[in-house]
This record gives structure tokens, sequence and C-alpha cells, in this order.
């Protein structure tokens, strides 16, 4: 039997105010579950990132969480504009957020690029004027390596 | 090691009304049998259950102050708030250290001069240290809500003893260079809160503490009051001098005072734990220092005060003007001190974060499946009225083999409903014996 552990979370677009919200129960489960330590600050990085990438971007999304002794898988699925270009949307600075989130602090182009330091896996899956689907898992174990 | 803690709850006292339960900011307290519980684990003696107690059950465990007396050498080590609660009439440097020799102590030592030795430190290991952004360790309870509950920020807290501990160091040294016998100085904190009563108890980053006891403010307060500006005999001694920024730590926003750098100055629990959660997913990353005190106020807001805290404030701000404004730290001897690391913590705090569900992963997550499915079928009010303070917490009890699910009264009600249904259409099934007779009564 498959053993895996399953939350979700909704994420309203440009809600600023409510940003880390998702990650922060991110961090409270993952300390219920005995996850070590150095895995549950890289997944809450991937979580807060991801999150605060719909609240810029999207009209809205789910944060999903999945826990699996062997890894924990963050993934944003949202309904938006989809990425342009993916390449240069990794690149460190590279930003395509409005005015209304720079305003705010937010939208520093660091977002894609923080995800893919701290995930073992990351796959990007985007479809202009649809939405996009952000999966990136975190391996428990070092020999998972081989992915 | 078991975890020593200075508040306690007095039976006697406990209504079982769980207000208490609400406000702690760990969550550290549940109400069962008709009495509060605290999960020591989890307590950070911040005194809050006793600021918010209605029935007042919930106290600090100080010393008596005639353990004073067992010392042939007392020295009272005085928090800098302390100065905020001596109406400015009644105030007179000189006269509050007569004040302290007339209720038995020899010496006066004042915090607010290892405040200013700790803030001289703290600006040296901000330019020196690499992490950002660095947490203040003067508020005990602070610390220890960090260890408990943001875990993953133990790094950030400065690794610099905290005032009264350096404070009650360089007296000790004081005293023994003028030739007073080591065992017969006994130094007691005169401290405005739990929590520090627990640092002494239980230190942080050291395994002992140079203060041998701690006299809670209020008690200290209604022997010293009356004796104000009365010398006592022998009279007593100031062991160090005191300036302006020393006793500003007994406010909020006085450390690291005139640095460089961005800094933050935090006031009262909700504050604090806003900006941990924050750091915690590595927002504020620009910021080199944070200021964070449990009370709201500083430490003038301490739950073993006696003024409110507003009129402590005005208190200290008017006392503060007869002290010289600049700090009185000798340089030469601060830096002699640092370069041989006299500042530092003796060992790194650990984290100590709360227990996981199991600490086996599989199991964990079996547990907070089942957590999720109870949580599911509570009614979301977080009434309290289980001894846990929301639901959340309840469905977490119920997994951990705490509590029972008719705990939550809305649950136990439907089941009660469910019960009188039940009960009801099986007495709507009349025995054959009985059914027999029916009809031929209705005859």
């Amino acid at each position: 039997m498959e053993n895996i552990l399953e939350f979700s979370f909704p994420v309203e677009g440009r809600s600023f105010n409510k940003a880390g919200d998702a990650a922060a129960r991110v961090k409270q489960l993952l300390k219920q579950a005995s996850i070590p330590s150095p895995f549950i600050r890289r997944a809450v990085v991937v979580a807060y990132e991801a999150e605060l990438n719909m609240i810029i971007h999207s009209q809205g999304g789910t944060l999903r969480l999945a826990i699996s002794p062997e890894q924990l898988t963050i993934q944003a699925v949202d309904q938006g504009p989809g990425i342009e270009n993916l390449q240069r949307a990794m690149q460190e600075g590279y930003s395509t957020a409005p005015r209304e989130a720079r305003e705010l602090g937010f939208g520093g182009g660091m977002g894609l690029s923080n995800i893919q330091r701290n995930a073992d896996h990351l796959d990007i899956q985007s479809q202009q004027n649809e939405g996009t689907v952000l999966t990136a898992a975190i391996y428990l174990e070092k020999a998972a390596s081989v992915s | 090691m078991q975890y020593i803690h200075s508040v306690h709850l007095d039976e006697d006292q406990c209504q079982a009304c769980t207000i208490c339960t609400k406000r702690c900011p760990t969550e550290a307290i549940r109400v069962y049998q008709g009495k509060a519980r605290i999960l020591e684990e989890r307590c950070i003696d911040c005194g809050e259950c006793m600021r918010t107690c209605p029935q007042e059950a919930k106290t600090s465990q100080t010393d008596p102050l005639e353990a004073v007396f067992a010392y042939p050498y007392a020295v009272a080590l005085i928090a800098p708030s302390l100065y905020s609660q001596i109406p400015p009439a009644q105030f007179n440097i000189e006269g509050l250290v007569d004040g302290f020799s007339a209720v038995g102590f020899r010496a006066v030592a004042d915090v607010s001069h290892g405040a200013e030795h700790v803030g001289e430190a703290y600006k040296q290991w901000i330019s020196a240290s690499e992490t950002r952004p660095l947490i203040s360790s003067a508020c005990p309870a602070v610390v220890r809500l960090i260890q408990v509950k943001f875990d993953e920020l133990t790094e950030h807290v400065m690794p610099i003893e905290s005032p009264m501990e350096v404070t009650a160091e360089l007296a000790r040294r004081q005293l023994q260079d003028q030739g007073v016998k080591p065992e017969d100085i006994g130094i007691f904190f005169v401290s405005p809160c739990p929590a520090k009563v627990t640092a002494v108890k239980q230190p942080l980053g050291r395994s002992y503490s140079h203060v041998d006891g701690v006299l809670s403010f209020s008690d200290v307060y209604q022997e010293l009051y009356p004796r104000l500006n009365e010398a006592g005999n022998p009279k007593g001694q100031r062991l160090f001098p005191m300036g302006r920024p020393g006793v500003r730590w007994g406010i909020t926003a006085a450390q690291t005072y005139e640095s460089e750098g961005i800094r933050m100055s935090l006031e009262g629990l909700d504050q604090v734990t806003a900006v941990l959660e924050d750091l915690s997913l590595g927002k504020l990353p620009d910021v080199d220092f944070i200021e964070a005190n449990a009370c709201p106020g500083g430490c003038i807001g301490g739950c073993l005060t006696v003024q409110s805290r507003f009129q402590a404030q005005v208190n200290l701000y008017r006392n503060l003007k007869h002290l010289p404004a600049k700090p009185q730290l000798d340089m030469d001897h601060f830096q002699r001190l640092y370069d041989q690391q006299f500042y530092m913590m003796h060992h790194a705090l650990q984290p100590r974060p709360s227990q996981p569900l199991d600490p086996d992963i599989s199991r964990a997550m079996q547990l907070m499946k089942r957590q999720e499915q109870i949580l599911q079928t509570l009614p979301g009010l977080d009434c309290g009225a289980c001894g846990s303070p929301n639901c959340q917490s309840l469905a977490e009890d119920i997994v951990r083999g705490w509590t029972t699910e008719n705990d939550c009264i809305f649950i136990l009600r439907e089941s009660v409903q469910n019960l009188a249904k039940e009960l009801w259409d099986l007495a709507q099934q009349v025995p054959p014996t009985i059914g027999r007779q029916k009809p031929s009564t209705e005859e």
C-alpha cells in the first residue's frame, strides 16, 4: 500500500496580506510528522516561494503538500497567465511581477531560482493564459537522489 | 534532565475557566479533571497565564525574602525596570541603596550596568557574525519561545549572556577583589518576571548561574518602599555606576543603543510570534538585529511588577533625568573582557521542539491522517470547552491519546441525541408478550 499523506491549501491571487499562511501550516505539519529539520527548512522555502508566485502572478490556485516516508512533494496549481519564457523566469533577478507586487516588496525575481536551489527535483508545466503546475520534490533519503 | 519551571498552578484557586489555555503562546495549557495543567515541555515561563487568570491561580515560584539573611554579604541585583516602580517624588539614587541596606542587603548591583556591557558586546558580535538577523538573547521568555516553537531559528539568537548573568559575575569578581569571602556572597536578583526566575534555576547557554536566588519585585517592593532613603546599618554600597543607556533597557527599543544597521524592536508575544513566523519563512533577511521583549512595554510590563506599565514608563523617564546621559562603561575594561570571551554563552543553545506525533515518519503519518479525520468532525468554533485551546489542538490531543472525542461538547451532544433516538426507537419495539396483550386492551 502506498503510504502518502496529502494536504491542500487554497491560495487567493493578490492576497498579499496572507502570504505565508499556507507555508506556515506546511511547516507545522512537517514538524508533527517528525521530518528532520533541514528538510523542513527547504520544504518551507519551496512552499513559501510557490505560494508567493501564485499570489503575485495568478488568479489563485491550490498549494498541495504530499508527505511520504521517502519524499516531500510540494505542488502549486494555479489558474493564470502561465510563464511566458521559463528559461528566463528561472534566472535570478528576472521578474515579470506587476508594479503592485513590487511596491509591496515582493517580486524580486528570486522565487523560482530559490525553489530550484532547495528542491531535489523540479518540474514546471505551464500553458499560456491557462495556468501553471509547479511540482517540487525533496528526497528524504540520500539514496533517492537517483530520481 | 527534568525541566524546572517558575510558573505554577494553585489548584485550589483554579476554576477551570479555560481562559489561560487560549492566551498561552505555545498552547501549553490544558484543562482536565476540573483543573488547568501546564505541559512542562512547552511552557516558556512568559507569565501570560498569570496575567490573564481571573482567579490569580497562577503563581511564580520565587525565593522568600528571608533567604537573603542566610548570606553575610547579600547583594541585590536590580533590574533596570525597578527604576520604573519608584514614584519620581521618592526617587533618589543614594536613597535606593539606603533602602536596600535597611532591608538587609550589603550592596546593590545594577543590571543596567551589565546591560551596557551586553549592548556593546552585541554591537561587536553583529559586526563579527554573518548570521542575519540576530535576535537579542536578553529576554529569556523569547529565547525559550524560539527553542520550543521556532526551533529552526535557534542559531539566530545572540550567543551572548544576559545582562543579569553578566552583572552577577562582575559583582562577584568585584567583591572578591575587595576581600569578601566567596562563600559569604549571596547574589539575589530582584525580578520583574517569572522567565528570569527560570533563567536562574535553569540557565540558558550555561550550566550554572552566578545568581544565588530570585526575589519577586512585588515581594521586595513591600519591604523596600517604606525604607527608601533610610540608611541601614552597615550602610550599603553601590557596586557599579549607572547611566541612562543601561537603565533604558527596562523599556523596549533601548538595546544596541546608537548602533549602525537595520534594527527592529518588538514587544509583546503577539508581535514577537508574528515576526518569528516571518523569519522562519526566510522573510526580513536584511534586518541586522531584532530586540524582542515578551512583555508589552518591555521589562517594565513584567507580571511581577507593581505599577501599571504606563505609569511605569512615565516614572522611568522622569527618574532617568537624575542619571548621566552617557554610558558609564569603561571601554578598555570592556574590550579586555570581550577578547577573553567573557560575554559569550558557555555552550550553544539547544532547540527544544515539541514532540512529533511519533518519532517514526510512517507512524506519525498514520496519526496525522486520523488527526485530519477527527478535525473534520469537530465544529471548528475553537470554543475551548473541551479544555484544549482550539479544535486543532483537541484533534492532536486525541491522537496523542490524552483525551477522547467526547470531550467536545458538540460531539457529546450529538452522541446523546443519537442515543436518545436509538432509545426511542427501541422503546417502540414492543416485546411479543406485551404486543399480544395490546390488541385485547384496545378492543
